[in-house]
C-alpha cells in the first residue's frame, strides 16, 4: 500500500514537473489531437473524410510521429496503434495482429501463429501473401522513411478491399516528391550490428514529380542461439542445426539483410486526370517464424520481388493496375521454394447526389505460384463486385451499406461480405457510431493445393502425406461494434469502441490414422473443416491530450475470447470442448508521450504492454507462456536546421528479458544513433 | 480502513504540495501594463503584420480602440494559429484580433459582438462561369468548400438538401480542383480567396462570381484567464463605441478600397 502511494505521488510529481516545464518551454508546436479529429482518412470510406466522422475504428500514424518515436520499421510503428498486438521475433522482424484471435486452433503448427487475418496495402496495392495467408513484412519494398502515413482500420472490411480484411486493414501511404530538387541521406546505426541507410532523391518538373528512394538494411539477431523444441532449451546454433538435420541458415547471427528501391512518378493528384506510377524492387534474407521446422522456431528466408503499381484517375473515376513477381525460398525446405506472380486490377466510380454517395467498384486479383509443394503451377483468382452507399437522412445522421460479392476459382463457393453502419453526430464535439460487418479470408496455396509426400531421410519406413482441399471453406468473421468519439476540448480527445466478433468456418490439417502400405507407414494430414467457432468481446479506450509543448496518447484494449467446440487435438475425430483463448492477451496497452524540450530538441517515450498469454502448439513444440511485460523506447531527436537532424534512441527497455513470440530471440535493449542530411529544396 | 495514519498525513501533505504547485501562475498575476495581441497569419485583409501601422481590418480595430482608450498593446510575433489559441486559453495572450466564433471556442474564450463580416463567394473557372444570384443556382453542379467551414445556417440547410458540395482539406485543394475542371465551383471567403488564387498562380484561370453566398461574422476574441480583465472590458466597450460612431466602417472601407486597388493593379498586368 505504502509503495503504491509512493509511486502514485512520484507520478503526480513527475506530471506536475512536466506541466511546469512545458509552460516555461517556448518551442513552436503543432498539435496532435486537433489533427486527430481533423486529419483526413481515406481508408475507412474509400474517400477522403475527417477522422472524427469515420464510420469505422481507425487510427492514423503520421510520418512526424514515426520520426519522433525513432521507429525503424513499419511493423514497429504499429506499437503506436490501439488494439494492435506487436511481437518482435528477432531484431527488426515483427509479427502484427489486430485484436488477436491467435492460436484459436488447438495444437496447430508454429506457422499458425502468424497473422493471417489482416490485410496490408501499400498505396492501395494489396501486399498480402497467398502462400498460407499473411504478411511478409520483410518483403515490402519500402523503408520507414518512405511512409507518409499509415491508416489502421480495426474491423471486418472485406466489403471494401476484398478477402482477408478479416480483423482489419493496415494501409501504408508512401511519400511523393515535395521538393523541387533535393537529395536526402539517412543513416542509422545501432547495437547488434544494426545499420539502416537510405538515400532519397526528389525532382519536380513542371508536370511530373519524381522520387527515388533506396534502402540498405542489416541487423544481427539478439542472440545467435536457437531454442531446440525437443531438448526444451536454447542451444548454440551449430548444435541446433545438427539436431534439425538440415541447413536452415546462411548466417545464424544475421537477422535481416535487405536492399530495396522505389521509384515514383506522378502528376498533381488534384488534376482532373492524374496518374501515379511506382516501380519497386527488393531482395531480402531474414530469419523469421515461417515454415514449421518442428525443431527450431527461426528459419532463413530469402526473397526477391519486382513490380509496379499504376493509378490512373479521371475525375470521380479511379483505376489501379499492379503486377509483381519474385521468388521465395526457405532454407532447409526445398519443396517450399516457389515463384510468385500477382496481378491486381481495381476500378471504382463515385456518384454524388444531395444526401447520397454511391460507390460501385470491381477488384480482380490473380495469384500464381509455382513450386513442388503444389505440384507445379497453381492460380488463385478472386473477383470482387462492390457497391457502397451512403445516405444522410439528416445533416448529422448517416447510414452506410457496403456489399461485396467475392467470386473465387477456389473454393467454388462464393462469399458475400457486408458492412451496415450508421453514424450520428450528437453535437459538434461528440459522435456515435454503430456497425455490423462481415468478412472472409481467401483461399491460400497451402490450404487449397498442397500435395506432398515426405519420407523421413533417416527412417524411410515413415512417410507423411499432406493434402490440401481445393474446396476447403474460408474462415469468416462477423463484427458488431459501437463507437464513441468526444472532443472534451480542442486539445483533449477521447475515443471508445466496444466490439463483439464471431469467427467461424475454421479449417486445419488434421492427422488421419496411419496406414501401412508396402511396409511404409503413411500418416496423412489433410485439410478438414473444424466444428469450432470463436467469440471475442472487447473494448478499446484511446485518449489524446496535448499541451503547448507536450502531448500524450494512451490507449488500452481489454478483450475476452472464448472458443467453442474446440478440438482437443488435431487428430481426426478428436473430442471437442469449450475453452478460454489464452493466446490473445487480455490487456493490450500503450503510451506515446512526446515532449518538445526546446524548439530543436524533442523527447519521445513509447511504451507497450502485453498482458500474460500463452500458446499451445502440437508436439514437439509444446506450450509457451509469455509473461506480462512492458517495453519502453526512449528517443531524443535533435533538429539542427531544416537540412540536418539526428536522434539517439534506446529500445526494448523492460524488466523482462523474454521472447515475445514462440521461443524466438529474447529481447534485449538496443541503442540507435541516426543522422539525416538534406541538400537542395 | 486507514492502516497507517502518520503516512497518510504525510501523503496528504505531499498531495497538497503538488496541488498548490499546480495552481496556474496567472492566479498570482502582476498588474496589467499592456494588452498582448496576436492574429492569424495569411489572412489579409483581416489581419496583417508587415506594416506596424496597418494591421488589417481586425488588427486596426483593436489598435485604434486601444489608442482611444489609452491602453497600450503589445503585438506578439507570428506563431502557429493553434499556439495562439493555447496562449489565449491560458492567459498568456489577451486578445486575438479576428476569429470566427464556434461553439467550442465559446466555451473557452470571450467574444466581442461581430465587428465585421467575411463574404463567402463562388469561385469558378473563367471559361466555365455561370450566372449566380442565389444559392439555388448551384443546383445540379459539383462544388467544394474547406472542411468544417460553414456557409451560414440557411445556406448550410439548403446545401444539405439540394447541393453536392465536397469537403476539401485546404483552400489550395479547392482552387486547384476548380482550376483543373474537377469541380464546377468552390466556395470560400472572397478577399482571402482572391489572395489564395493569386498565391497559387491561378489568377488567369479562376475568378469569384459577383454575388455573395453568405456572410460570416468576424469577432475579437478575449482570454477568460487574462489578468487584464478590466482592460479587456474597456477595450470591448470602445470597440462597441467605434461600431456606433462609424470608425470601424471607415477602417473596413479603407481595406476594401485597397483590395480593390490591388485587384485593379493586377488586372493591369502588374
Amino acid at each position: 500500500m505504502v509503495v503504491k502511494l509512493f509511486k502514485c505521488s512520484l507520478f503526480l510529481l513527475f506530471f506536475q514537473l512536466l506541466i511546469t516545464s512545458s509552460v516555461q518551454a517556448d518551442g513552436l508546436f503543432y498539435g496532435n489531437s486537433e489533427e486527430a479529429g481533423g486529419t483526413s482518412s481515406s481508408t475507412s470510406s474509400k474517400r477522403d473524410e475527417e477522422l472524427f466522422s469515420t464510420p469505422l475504428s481507425i487510427s492514423i500514424i503520421t510520418a512526424k510521429q514515426i520520426q519522433q518515436a525513432g521507429v525503424t520499421t513499419i511493423a514497429e510503428a504499429m506499437k503506436m496503434v490501439p488494439g494492435v498486438i506487436v511481437r518482435e521475433q528477432t531484431n527488426g522482424q515483427f509479427e502484427v495482429h489486430i485484436r488477436g484471435f491467435e492460436n484459436v486452433i488447438n495444437g496447430a503448427t508454429l506457422s499458425n501463429l502468424n497473422s493471417r487475418k489482416t490485410l496490408i496495402m501499400i498505396d492501395n496495392r494489396v501486399v498480402f501473401d497467398y502462400f498460407s495467408g499473411g504478411i511478409f513484412w520483410d518483403t515490402l519494398p519500402i523503408s520507414i522513411d518512405d511512409v507518409e502515413r499509415i491508416e489502421v482500420v480495426r474491423g471486418a472490411v472485406s466489403s471494401l478491399y476484398g478477402a482477408n480484411a478479416v480483423t482489419g486493414v493496415i494501409h501504408i501511404f508512401t511519400k511523393r516528391a515535395q521538393d523541387n530538387s533535393s537529395i536526402k541521406a539517412s543513416m542509422m546505426a545501432g547495437t547488434k550490428n544494426s545499420q539502416v541507410a537510405q538515400l532519397v532523391v526528389e525532382k519536380r518538373f513542371s508536370e511530373v514529380d519524381i522520387r527515388f528512394s533506396g534502402l540498405n538494411e542489416k541487423r544481427d539477431r539478439y542472440q545467435n542461439r536457437y531454442f531446440n523444441f525437443t531438448e526444451r532449451e536454447y542451444q548454440n546454433s551449430d548444435l541446433a542445426e545438427i539436431e534439425s538435420g538440415s541447413n536452415l541458415h546462411n548466417d545464424s547471427e544475421q537477422a535481416v539483410n535487405k536492399h530495396s528501391f522505389m521509384l515514383t512518378l506522378n502528376n498533381d493528384p488534384l488534376n482532373l486526370f492524374n496518374y501515379d506510377l511506382t516501380l519497386f524492387h527488393q531482395e531480402s534474407d531474414v530469419q523469421k517464424v515461417h515454415i514449421n521446422s518442428g525443431d527450431i522456431p527461426l528459419t532463413d528466408n530469402l526473397s526477391n520481388t519486382d513490380g509496379f503499381n499504376l493509378k490512373l484517375n479521371y475525375g470521380e473515376f479511379s483505376s489501379r493496375f499492379s503486377h509483381h513477381f519474385g521468388k521465395q525460398e526457405t532454407m532447409g525446405f526445398p519443396d517450399f521454394t516457389y515463384d510468385t506472380e500477382i496481378s491486381q486490377v481495381s476500378m471504382a466510380y463515385q456518384i454524388k447526389y444531395p444526401k447520397w454517395i454511391i460507390q460501385p467498384g470491381v477488384d480482380w486479383y490473380k495469384a500464381t505460384y509455382e513450386g513442388s509443394f503444389i505440384g507445379g503451377q497453381r492460380t488463385l483468382l478472386e473477383a470482387n463486385y462492390m457497391l457502397r452507399m451512403e445516405f444522410n437522412p439528416k445533416r448529422h445522421w448517416r447510414f452506410i451499406s457496403a456489399l461485396s460479392y467475392s467470386d473465387f476459382n477456389a473454393p467454388e463457393d462464393n462469399e458475400l461480405n457486408y458492412q451496415f453502419m450508421t453514424t450520428y453526430q450528437l453535437s459538434f464535439d461528440t459522435s456515435l457510431r454503430a456497425s455490423v460487418q462481415s468478412s472472409s479470408t481467401s483461399a491460400f496455396m497451402v490450404n487449397q493445393y498442397i500435395d506432398i509426400e515426405f519420407t523421413f531421410p533417416n527412417d524411410p519406413s515413415q512417410r507423411i502425406d499432406v493434402k490440401g482441399d481445393k474446396n476447403g471453406r474460408l474462415t469468416r468473421i462477423t463484427t458488431y461494434e459501437l463507437g464513441f468519439r468526444h472532443q472534451l476540448e480542442f486539445n483533449n480527445f477521447i475515443e471508445l469502441e466496444v466490439f463483439q466478433s464471431e469467427m467461424d468456418q475454421f479449417t486445419s490439417f488434421t492427422i488421419q490414422q496411419p496406414v501401412v502400405i508396402d511396409g511404409v507407414t503413411i500418416t496423412e494430414r489433410s485439410l478438414e473443416n473444424l466444428p469450432q467457432n470463436a467469440v471475442q468481446q472487447g473494448l478499446t479506450l484511446n485518449w489524446l491530450y496535448e499541451e503547448k509543448d507536450w502531448n500524450i496518447n494512451t490507449f488500452i484494449t481489454w478483450q475476452n475470447t472464448e472458443v467453442y467446440n474446440q478440438a482437443t487435438s488435431l487428430l481426426h475425430g478428436s473430442a471437442t470442448e469449450d475453452n478460454y483463448n489464452k493466446a490473445t492477451p487480455k490487456y493490450i496497452a500503450g503510451v506515446n508521450l512526446n515532449w518538445a524540450l526546446t524548439s530543436q530538441i524533442n523527447l519521445n517515450m513509447l511504451s507497450n504492454y502485453l498482458h500474460e498469454h500463452s500458446f499451445v502448439l502440437q508436439q514437439p513444440q509444446g506450450t509457451k507462456k509469455i509473461p506480462s511485460a512492458l517495453y519502453t523506447n526512449l528517443t531524443l531527436n535533435y533538429q539542427h536546421d531544416e537540412a540536418m537532424s539526428g536522434y539517439l534512441a534506446v529500445k526494448n527497455l523492460s524488466d523482462q528479458n523474454e521472447s515475445q513470440h514462440f521461443y524466438t530471440d529474447r529481447l534485449e535493449p538496443v541503442y540507435w544513433l541516426g543522422f539525416n542530411i538534406k541538400f537542395g529544396n | 480502513m486507514i492502516p497507517n495514519m502518520p503516512f497518510r498525513s504525510s501523503y496528504n501533505k505531499l498531495i497538497l504540495f503538488i496541488v498548490l504547485c499546480n495552481i496556474n501562475s496567472t492566479g498570482f498575476a502582476s498588474s496589467c501594463d499592456s494588452l498582448s495581441v496576436n492574429g492569424a497569419d495569411g489572412w489579409y485583409p483581416y489581419f496583417a503584420r508587415q506594416n506596424p501601422n496597418r494591421l488589417g481590418i481586425m488588427g486596426d480595430i483593436v489598435s485604434r480602440a486601444a489608442e482611444r482608450s489609452g491602453l497600450e498593446i503589445n503585438l506578439k510575433p507570428s506563431i502557429p494559429w493553434k499556439r495562439i489559441l493555447f496562449n489565449l486559453r491560458y492567459g498568456n495572450l489577451d486578445v486575438i484580433a479576428g476569429a470566427l466564433k464556434t461553439q467550442q471556442r465559446e466555451k473557452q474564450f470571450l467574444f466581442s459582438t461581430p465587428v465585421h463580416y467575411a463574404e463567402l463567394r463562388v469561385f469558378v473557372r473563367k471559361d466555365r462561369r455561370f450566372d449566380y444570384s442565389h444559392i439555388s443556382d448551384l443546383k445540379g453542379k459539383h462544388g467544394a468548400k474547406v472542411r468544417g467551414m460553414s456557409l451560414g445556417q440557411a445556406a448550410d440547410d439548403y446545401a444539405f438538401n439540394n447541393l453536392v458540395i465536397d469537403d476539401a482539406p485546404s483552400p489550395k485543394n479547392v482552387f486547384q480542383m476548380v482550376a483543373s475542371g474537377r469541380l464546377d465551383y468552390g466556395v470560400f471567403y472572397w478577399t482571402t480567396g482572391l489572395i489564395e488564387v493569386e498565391r497559387n498562380n491561378l489568377t488567369a484561370i479562376v475568378e469569384a462570381l459577383p454575388n455573395a453566398v453568405s456572410k460570416e461574422g468576424l469577432y475579437i476574441a478575449y482570454s477568460k484567464n487574462s489578468h487584464c480583465q478590466d482592460e479587456i472590458a474597456q477595450l470591448n466597450d470602445e470597440i462597441n463605441r467605434m461600431k456606433n460612431d462609424g470608425s470601424i466602417e471607415a477602417i473596413i472601407q479603407y481595406y476594401h478600397s485597397a483590395v480593390a486597388a490591388q485587384e485593379m493593379e493586377q488586372s493591369n498586368g502588374r
